[in-house]
């Protein structure tokens, strides 16, 4: 732990440019066409100008060649603890190079800036913010790369990171128009503290555990989702597995129905393949033998034909028998001789009738008679063709019985395919109810273990991060409460001068957790208590920007930063660049304004400085700052003040974009009137002499 | 059941004049015949077979009319012996059954001198032509006996004569006014198909008929196909008392 009292002042140095130099850029021809070239003298620098003569592309330039080609990412209206800081690529290009016609393909800036007793002389190209060049306490650093520059200035200013400096330039050093309020976000005065009043080692352990504890917490709330929704899942699967038992048995005694069928349904298959083979093999057989049987039917039928054409009488028979009985001589005449014997011969020899001399039709016996046919062979050929029908008869019986068991063991096989579909069905159906098995609830459970083992980690880690963040949170208490009264004393001044109702800057540290659980520290942080105009003089605490008007915020801002500059610089010397502050302020606060950035300028003679642009117009606050007009919470002349510039120095504390800028349409019209406005504004003195 | 040779009363054994019996043969040589037609002069065969047999039982001669009767008896009752029968379709008359296919066979066989014939008095008055088998055809029956359609023909028709020799009051005339199939109720001059081109389970009523005896034997006494056919003619005669 760090001996917070033996520390004099706090480590940070802020940055105090002491001169800078555009040239090249379109924008800014200067006087004699070689840009501008100016030193940043202690007090006020007021840069002046009309509406697009580049007052703000001026600051910009400024602020630019600090961070150089990156940017912060900062959103300035969300609180800086709710974002990452980090280096992204900033399109100078865009900015610098649309505003100009050669895209400011040439031009450069210079920066003379000090970090406390050292120093840094850079200078880059407009264009992208290249570094050119860069002279760490007055000596060339060869081939500078960014790197060398951000090491540099995190050594000069004495920062953990470059991203904590671009944070200490947003919240502290320049106030632009469009600027975060530090006043009024605690996060970002918590992260301010942290690197400004502890040394860079320190300021790191305290970011790196404010991060570990926030990254931690979030994780484990993430996790912790995950492990309660992943314990009820499984304590509802465990409750399940039990309440399920008798739908697994339903299930176990599907599977058994369904692995059964399916053996019955291979043998099934397979039978019915035999069968089939078998019965196609038989009608093979059964053709065969029905073409063998048609043709031995075919030689009985021939062979009975021709025995029964043998056995009846033939027409020669017939003949002789009727007209040559040899005994009874020709029935018809008598005659003996012979001669219708020979007749009947000769006729049957030419085949016809020995009567009406026709040829015989086939279905009787025939002319002659026929030779005879051999009984044997035509028992055996009867005998053959009945056996053989026979045979038919049994193949074609054994043929319809294998197609009958075919057609039974289809139907079967059908019965049991649509009995598996539908179990498998009921199955999935049955199976898509159910809750995990007993081996996903296992891994579910091992799932919950290893969760329950990191949310167990987290916790552990997020605890040592508290015990280590309590104690670098409550140095960078102590160390703060060094500053404390400096800080609040400086406040009460600056306020003072913007605001007529009493303002008091409030120390006071919050309880707050760092991410949404865990421990809770008190954080250091500054408050303002002021008295309205209804309030009748006592002071109530308005800790949110909510409570007071839109000027009042930024002013008391501005009053805050200034007052933590002063202290911070611990007469060192410091800065802050302001955009056209008298905006929005009246007459009368203007001056008073003006009054009071020249004194936080030139006050107690600690070389500050101010840098403060400002539109050329009749309104006091150029000549305020410049101290030409008596202030008018003091008695006395302005000359008495302490801000008061001579009228000889007063040049050199003045930019005039008026004749440093590329004239713009306005002034080519009214360059007269702007001018004469501005010395009026510079030198008050002479015009009411005049 | 068959109970064919097993020595009842309606065998009167005249195998004496018919060849033995070679080879077994059954019905499944008429379903050769099936789809095939039968031999020019089976319907010879078979007439000169029936008459042969007529001769065997005392029947000669035997009038021509009862010829064609025969006919019709033994072609509607071949279905219950299962053997293929010349014709199955007659004329429906309103006199007696004529067969134009038996009366050509007849004519020949008588030519041919194995039929021999002669006119008589009818006792109703006139002349009528009556049929006996010559020597020679009962020698040409032998022969037939050669042929195995005609050795299977041969018990059926054999049994169809004794059933006809059985009863004495069987003629034509009670054949036609008894037999199921010609006595059907049909126009005359119709074709009575009884398994020519019809299917003779349907449209062979004498078939039919048999069967109906069989189905009516409620006791289970032996009932074979020789008792159907003995039972077809004695119910003719039945039928024939009671038209007359």
């Amino acid at each position: 732990m760090t001996d917070v009292a033996a520390m004099e002042r706090p480590p940070v140095k802020l940055p105090v440019i002491r001169a800078f130099a555009i040239e090249g850029y379109g924008l800014f021809p200067g006087e004699h066409g070689d840009g501008i070239r100016r030193d940043i003298p202690e007090g006020v620098t007021v840069v002046v100008g009309l509406n697009g003569l580049g007052k703000t592309t001026l600051l910009t330039a400024l602020y630019r060649s600090l961070t150089g080609p990156v940017d912060s990412g900062i959103m300035p209206r969300v609180p800086l603890g709710t974002q990452k800081p980090s280096l992204r690529k900033w399109s100078a290009a865009e900015y610098f190079g649309k505003r100009v016609e050669d895209s400011a393909a040439n031009a450069t800036v210079e920066l003379t800036v000090a970090f406390g007793s050292h120093s840094l002389r850079l200078k880059r190209r407009l264009s992208d913010l290249s570094l050119v060049q860069l002279h760490r306490d007055d000596v060339l650093v060869a081939n500078a790369a960014e790197a060398d520059y951000r090491q540099a200035v995190q050594e000069m200013a004495d920062l953990p990171r470059f991203e904590d400096f671009l944070v200490l330039l947003l919240y502290v050093v320049f106030v632009f128009e469009e600027r975060p309020l530090l006043m009024w976000d605690a996060t970002a005065q918590a992260e301010l503290f942290r690197f400004v009043v502890n040394p860079p080692s320190e300021a790191k352990r305290y970011r790196d555990a404010f991060e570990r504890i926030a990254n931690d917490d979030s994780e484990r709330r993430n996790l912790r989702v995950q492990t309660n929704k992943l314990r009820k899942q499984l304590e509802t699967a465990r409750a399940s597995v039990t309440a399920d038992r008798p739908v697994r048995a339903e299930l176990d005694a599907l599977e058994i129905e369904v692995e059964a069928l399916r053996g019955r349904v291979e043998e099934s298959s397979q039978t019915l393949e035999e069968v089939d083979a078998r019965r196609r093999d038989l009608r093979e057989r059964f053709l065969n033998e029905q073409h063998l049987s048609n043709r031995d039917q075919l030689e009985y039928v021939q062979l009975e034909q021709r025995y029964l054409r043998s056995v009846f009488p033939s027409a020669q028979e017939t003949a002789r028998e009727v007209l040559a009985n040899a005994q009874r001589g020709c029935l018809i005449c008598g005659d003996r001789s012979g001669a219708a014997l020979r007749r009947i011969e000769a006729q049957a020899a030419n085949g016809r009738c020995p009567f009406c001399e026709s040829p015989a039709p086939d279905f009787e016996p025939g002319i002659a008679p026929l030779p005879a046919v051999d009984l044997a062979s035509l028992d055996q050929a009867a005998t053959t063709a009945e056996a053989r029908i026979r045979a038919l008869g049994e193949r074609q019986k054994e043929i319809a019985d294998l197609s009958a068991s075919y057609q039974r063991t289809s139907e079967e096989l059908a019965q049991d395919l649509s009995r598996i579909r539908d179990i498998e069905n009921e199955l999935d159906a049955k199976r898509k109810k159910l809750p995990p098995d007993a081996e996903k609830v296992a891994s579910m459970d091992a799932q919950l273990k290893v969760l329950e083992g990191r949310l167990a980690e987290l916790k552990s880690s997020q605890i040592q991060a508290e015990a280590e963040f309590v104690g670098l949170i409550d140095a960078t208490r102590r160390r703060i409460e060094l500053l404390k009264q400096a800080i609040v004393d400086r406040f009460e001044e600056y306020a003072s001068a913007f605001l007529e109702e009493k303002c008091e800057l409030v120390y006071r540290s919050t309880q707050r957790t760092i991410g949404q659980e865990g421990r809770s520290f008190l954080f250091p942080g500054f408050h303002v208590s002021m008295t309205s105009a209804l309030s009748g003089g006592v002071g109530r605490p308005r800790i949110s920007k909510d409570h007071v008007s839109e000027s009042q915020k930024e002013f008391i801002d501005l009053a805050f930063r200034m007052a933590l500059v002063e202290a911070l610089a611990a007469g060192e010397g410091a800065m802050i660049v302001l955009e056209t502050p008298e905006a929005s302020l009246d007459q009368v606060f203007a001056v008073r304004a003006g009054a009071l950035f020249g004194r936080f300028a030139h006050g107690r003679g600690v070389g500050n400085r101010l840098i403060a642009t400002s539109n050329v117009t009749e309104g006091p606050m150029i000549g305020a700052m410049l101290g030409v007009h008596p202030d008018p919470l003091e008695q006395g002349p302005a000359s008495a003040q302490p801000h008061f510039v001579p009228p000889a120095d007063r040049p050199g504390h003045v930019i005039d974009l008026l004749h440093l800028a590329a004239e713009n349409a306005a002034l080519q019209h009214h360059r007269e009137v702007y001018e004469s406005a501005l010395r009026r504004a510079i030198h008050p003195e002479l015009e009411s002499k005049g | 059941m068959d109970h064919d040779g097993d020595g009842s009363d309606y065998s009167p054994a005249p195998e004496e004049f018919l060849a033995p019996q070679t080879p077994t043969l059954d019905e499944t040589l008429g379903r050769v015949y099936s789809g095939r037609p039968l031999p020019a002069l089976y319907g010879r065969a078979w007439l000169l077979t029936l008459l042969a047999c007529a001769e065997g039982f005392g029947l000669t001669p035997i009038p021509g009319d009862l010829v064609h009767g025969m006919g019709l008896l033994a072609d509607g009752l071949a279905e219950v012996y299962k053997v293929p029968s010349p014709d199955r379709a007659v004329l429906k008359s309103d006199r007696l059954p004529f067969f134009p296919s038996l009366q050509w066979d007849l004519d020949r066989l008588l030519v041919q001198g194995l039929l021999e014939s002669w006119t008589v008095d009818r006792e109703s008055g006139g002349l009528q032509t009556v049929y006996a088998c010559t020597e020679t055809g009962r020698s040409m029956v032998n022969l037939l006996d050669g042929s195995p359609l005609l050795r299977q023909a041969q018990p059926f028709l054999k049994e169809v004569v004794a059933a006809l020799a059985d009863s004495s009051e069987l003629d034509a005339e009670t054949i036609a006014a008894g037999d199921s199939t010609f006595a059907a109720p049909a126009r005359v001059g119709s074709v009575l198909d009884f398994g020519e081109w019809d299917d003779p389970r349907f449209h062979n009523y004498a078939l039919r008929t048999t069967e109906a005896f069989e189905k009516a034997n409620t006791r289970g006494l032996p009932f074979g196909r020789r008792d159907r056919v003995h039972l077809y003619a004695k119910y003719l005669v039945h039928v024939g008392r009671g038209a007359a």
